[in-house]
C-alpha cells in the first residue's frame, strides 16, 4: 500500500501558506477545484458507516466512495439505490460486498470545497496527490504518495507537519457528519441484549423478547413500502427468534401465555411466507439459469416473469394486511402482553439466567443428536428439515444468552453449527424450490419449452439435494463427536453432566 | 495476466511510441497494466517522465520478481505503472549468457506479477539476442511494427526465419504497419504485397504523424494530449484489435 496521511489545518491563511511552502520545493498543479453539495448514502443497517466507508453523490452524477485509504470518484452514475444498479463494475462489486441486497437511503448533506493538486517534481512528473477538503468542520490536507515515490512523499510530509500537528485518523467527512449529529441507528439485525449475570431467567427472557419485538416493528415500514427484500427477511427472522424464545422458556412463563404468544407470532410470520419464498427464488435467478442447460434457458423466462408478477401481488397483499386495523390490533395485543411479562411466572422464572440457558442448550444439543441418530439415507426430507429447525433453536439460544456464556467457546460452537446449518439450508432450499417448480407445472398450462426447462432444473436440484444430504450425514457425524460434546459441556460449565 | 511484447529487430520503427500508447490505452480500458522498458535507451521511461533508480540493479533483474516489485513506479495515469529502463540493462545479454534455461528466465520472473497486473507490456530493444529469445518465450502475443519499406520488410522476414529455425510458434506474432505515408508510392506497393503475403497482419495502420512525433515534447502518450488526432485514433483501433486477440487467446 502506498503511503498516505491526513492532517487537519486551522485557518484559511495556513492553507495558503502550506501551498506556498510546497510550491517552493515542488510544482503544485491544480487538477480539480470544485464547490459542491454531497449527499451521503447508507442502508438501513448503516453497513457502510460501521465499516468506516462513506458513499456520496453530487449533482453532476458523480458517486464518491470514501474509505480510510482512498477516495474514488465514479462518473455517469445515477443516484445510488441498489448495488446491482451501479454502472462501474468496481463500485458494483464494492457495494455488493458491503450492503448485499439492501437499499441505500440519503442520510445527510454536506457543503464541500474540494481542491485536488498534483505534486510534481522537477521533471514535472506527478509524485504525490494532494487533496485540500474544506467542510464545516475545518480543512483537511490529504497527501497520498504514488508508487515508487516514497522519498518525495516524506519531503512533502515534512513541510505539511510544519503547519499542522493534528493528524486525522479518518476522513474529515466523518468528523463533519458527526458534527451534524449524524450517528448510526441502534438497529441491529442480531440485537445485542447486554444481559447481566445477576438476571433471573424471566428477566433475561423478557429483555430478549422486548429487543426482538422492537426489531419486528422497525422492519414493518420497509415491508409496506417495499424498500428491499431484507426488511421482510429480518422481520420474519425476528418473529422466529421470538417464537423460539417462548417455546424454549418452559417453566419461565405461564404455559397459556407462552402458547398464546407463539401462535400470534406464527400468524404474523406466516403472512409473509409466500412473499419471502418468491423473493428468494427471484434473487437466485442467475444461479438457476446457470444450473439449467443453455439451450433450455429461454424456457425459464415465462416462469420468472410469472413469479415476478406473483411477487408483486403477494407484496401488495402483505402490505394491505400490515396496514389493516385487524393486524394493528393483533400487534397491540402482543405489545401489551410483552409489556406485562412476566405477569404469570413459572417454576423456573427465578432461576439464574445462566443456569437456565445452560440447561436449554444442553437439551437442544441432545435433541439434535437424538434426531441425527435416527436419520438414514432413506429418511424423508421432513426429517432432515426437523434437524434444521432444531439447529436453529440451538443457534438462537447460543445467541440470546451469549453475554452469559464464555465468548470463545460460544464462537467455536456457533462456527461448527453454522457449517451444519448452511448445508441443511441448501438442502432445504433445493427441496422447497423443487416443490415450487412441481406446483407451477401442475397449476399452469406450460409450453413444451418451459416444461422441458423446469424438468431439467428440477432434476438438477434433486441431484444437488442428494449431494447435500450426503454431506449432511458427514457433518452430523462430526457434530456428535466427543470434541463437540466437550465444547457444549464446557460452554455450560457442566463437565460432570453426561450428554 | 497477459504479456504483450512490442518487438522489432530494426530500430526507429515506432516500438516505443506503440508500447507507450498501447499501455496507456490498456490502462484506460480498466486493465491494471505494467509497462517494462527493456531498452537501455529508456525512451518509454522518458515519455512518462520517470527516472530509474541510481543504483545499478540490472544484474538482479532475472533473480526474483521481488526485485522487479521494488523498481515499479506509478505513472501519472490510473492503472498504469512502469519499470523504467536502467543503463545496466545493456548488459542483459552478458547476464543471460551465464544462466541456465536463459530463454525461460523472463517468463518465470514475470509470472510473480500476475496477482497485481492484468497486462504487462514489454518495450524491447532492437536486437536479436538472448534477451529477445527470453521475450519470445515470455510473451502471449508479440506485435512487430513494420514500416512499409524494403529494409523493414526484410527484417520482418529475418525474424520469421529465426522463429522457424528455433522452432518457436509464429502464430502469436502479429506485424502491423507503422509510420505509413499513404502518398508514397513505395509504401503503397509494399503495403499491398505484405498484406497478401502475411494474412496475420493487423488491420490497423499507424500513420506517420506529427502529433505522434510531438510525444517527446509533451512527454505523455499521444492519446492523452491529442485524443482526436489521426495518430491517436489509429492507436485506439490497434489496441481494440490487440485486445480482441488477447481475449480470444
Amino acid at each position: 500500500m502506498t503511503p498516505h496521511s491526513r492532517w487537519l489545518i486551522r485557518g484559511d491563511s495556513t492553507t495558503e501558506q502550506l501551498l506556498q511552502e510546497l510550491n517552493g520545493k515542488f510544482h503544485l498543479e491544480p487538477m480539480q477545484i470544485r464547490h459542491e453539495t454531497l449527499t451521503f448514502f447508507d442502508d438501513f443497517e448503516w453497513h457502510l458507516w460501521h465499516k468506516q466507508q462513506l458513499l456520496a453523490c453530487n449533482q453532476q452524477g458523480q458517486v464518491v466512495q470514501i474509505s480510510n485509504h482512498h477516495l474514488k470518484t465514479y462518473s455517469g452514475e445515477k443516484t445510488p439505490r441498489f448495488a446491482q444498479e451501479s454502472q462501474a463494475p468496481q463500485l458494483r462489486h464494492f457495494l455488493q460486498k458491503q450492503i448485499g441486497q439492501r437499499r441505500l437511503f440519503p442520510m445527510a448533506e454536506l457543503e464541500v470545497e474540494f481542491c485536488h493538486y498534483a505534486v510534481r517534481n522537477k521533471d514535472m512528473k506527478k509524485v504525490c496527490d494532494l487533496n485540500i477538503v474544506l467542510t464545516g468542520y475545518g480543512t483537511m490536507a490529504e497527501l497520498k504518495a504514488l508508487r515508487g515515490y516514497g522519498r518525495e512523499y516524506r519531503k512533502c510530509l515534512q513541510r505539511i507537519s510544519r503547519f499542522s500537528s493534528n493528524p486525522l485518523d479518518q476522513h474529515i467527512f466523518f468528523n463533519s457528519l458527526s458534527l451534524l449529529g449524524v450517528t448510526p441507528d441502534s438497529y441491529r439485525a442480531r440485537p445485542e441484549y447486554h444481559l447481566q449475570p445477576e438476571l433471573t431467567a424471566a428477566q433475561a427472557c423478557t429483555a430478549i423478547a422486548a429487543k426482538l419485538w422492537d426489531n419486528v416493528q422497525r422492519n414493518e415500514e420497509g415491508i409496506i413500502k417495499d424498500w428491499d427484500s431484507e426488511f421482510l427477511h429480518q422481520y420474519r427472522v425476528s418473529l422466529r427468534r421470538m417464537r423460539t424464545l417462548f417455546s424454549q422458556s418452559k417453566g419461565v412463563f405461564h404455559k397459556a401465555e407462552r402458547r398464546g404468544l407463539c401462535q400470534a407470532l406464527k400468524r404474523l410470520s406466516d403472512a409473509g411466507a409466500e412473499l419471502r419464498d418468491l423473493d428468494v427464488f427471484l434473487a437466485n435467478r442467475s444461479h438457476y439459469e446457470s444450473l439449467t442447460p443453455q439451450n433450455l434457458r429461454p424456457g425459464l423466462e415465462t416462469l420468472f416473469s410469472n413469479r415476478h408478477q406473483q411477487r408483486n401481488q403477494a407484496q401488495a397483499r402483505l402490505s394491505r394486511q400490515l396496514k389493516s386495523s385487524t393486524r394493528q390490533h393483533e400487534k397491540q395485543v402482543i405489545s401489551d402482553q410483552l409489556t406485562r411479562l412476566p405477569h404469570a411466572e413459572g417454576k423456573n422464572a427465578d432461576q439464574p439466567a445462566a443456569d437456565f440457558a445452560a440447561a436449554r442448550i444442553l437439551r437442544s444439543y441432545r435433541r439434535i443428536s437424538l434426531n441425527a441418530q435416527t436419520l438414514s439415507p432413506d429418511s424423508p426430507d421432513e426429517q432432515v428439515h426437523q434437524i434444521r429447525l432444531e439447529g436453529k433453536k440451538l443457534r438462537y439460544l447460543l445467541e440470546f444468552f451469549a453475554d452469559l456464556l464464555p465468548e470463545k467457546k460460544t464462537r467455536s460452537l456457533l462456527k461448527a453449527l453454522k457449517k451444519l446449518q448452511n448445508r441443511l439450508g441448501e438442502f432445504n432450499d433445493c427441496a422447497v424450490q423443487r416443490q415450487h417448480l412441481q406446483d407451477y407445472l401442475q397449476q399452469n398450462d406450460c409450453s413444451d419449452e418451459t416444461e422441458a426447462a423446469l424438468h431439467a432444473l428440477s432434476g438438477i436440484l434433486f441431484h444437488r439435494q442428494q449431494q447435500h444430504k450426503k454431506r449432511i450425514f458427514r457433518l452430523l457425524e462430526k457434530f456428535q463427536r466427543h470434541s463437540i460434546q466437550q465444547k457444549v459441556a464446557a460452554l455450560t460449565e457442566r463437565q460432570d453432566r453426561e450428554i | 495476466m497477459k504479456i504483450l511484447a512490442c518487438y522489432s529487430i530494426k530500430g526507429g520503427v515506432g516500438k516505443t511510441a506503440s508500447s507507450v500508447n498501447l499501455a496507456y490505452l490498456a490502462a484506460r480500458s480498466g486493465l491494471k497494466t505494467l509497462l517494462i522498458d527493456l531498452d537501455a535507451q529508456g525512451a518509454s521511461s522518458f515519455y512518462f517522465r520517470i527516472r530509474p533508480e541510481k543504483k545499478n540493479w540490472g544484474k538482479r533483474f532475472f533473480k526474483t520478481y521481488g526485485q522487479l516489485l521494488r523498481q515499479i513506479k506509478a505513472s501519472d495515469y490510473d492503472n498504469l505503472d512502469l519499470i523504467p529502463a536502467h543503463e545496466s540493462f545493456r548488459h542483459f545479454d552478458a547476464l543471460l549468457q551465464d544462466r541456465k534455461k536463459r530463454s525461460l528466465r523472463l517468463k518465470r520472473v514475470l509470472k510473480g506479477l500476475k496477482k497485481e497486473y492484468d497486462l504487462i507490456v514489454l518495450d524491447c530493444p532492437p536486437t536479436l539476442s538472448y534477451l529477445s529469445e527470453a521475450v519470445f518465450h515470455a510473451a502471449n502475443m508479440m506485435i512487430v511494427p513494420v514500416i512499409p519499406t524494403t529494409l523493414s520488410e526484410r527484417t520482418f522476414d529475418q525474424l520469421q526465419t529465426f522463429f522457424r529455425r528455433k522452432g518457436l510458434p509464429t502464430d502469436s506474432v502479429y506485424p502491423f504497419f507503422a509510420l505509413v505515408q499513404k502518398q508514397k508510392q513505395l509504401h503503397k506497393s509494399i503495403l499491398e504485397r505484405m498484406l497478401q503475403a502475411h494474412p496475420e497482419m493487423l488491420r490497423s495502420r499507424i500513420p506517420f504523424s506529427s502529433d505522434i512525433e510531438r510525444m517527446g515534447e509533451h512527454r505523455s502518450p499521444v492519446n492523452h494530449y491529442a485524443p482526436r488526432s489521426t495518430g491517436s485514433l489509429a492507436y485506439a483501433a490497434l489496441w481494440q484489435e490487440i485486445e480482441n486477440k488477447l481475449k480470444a487467446g
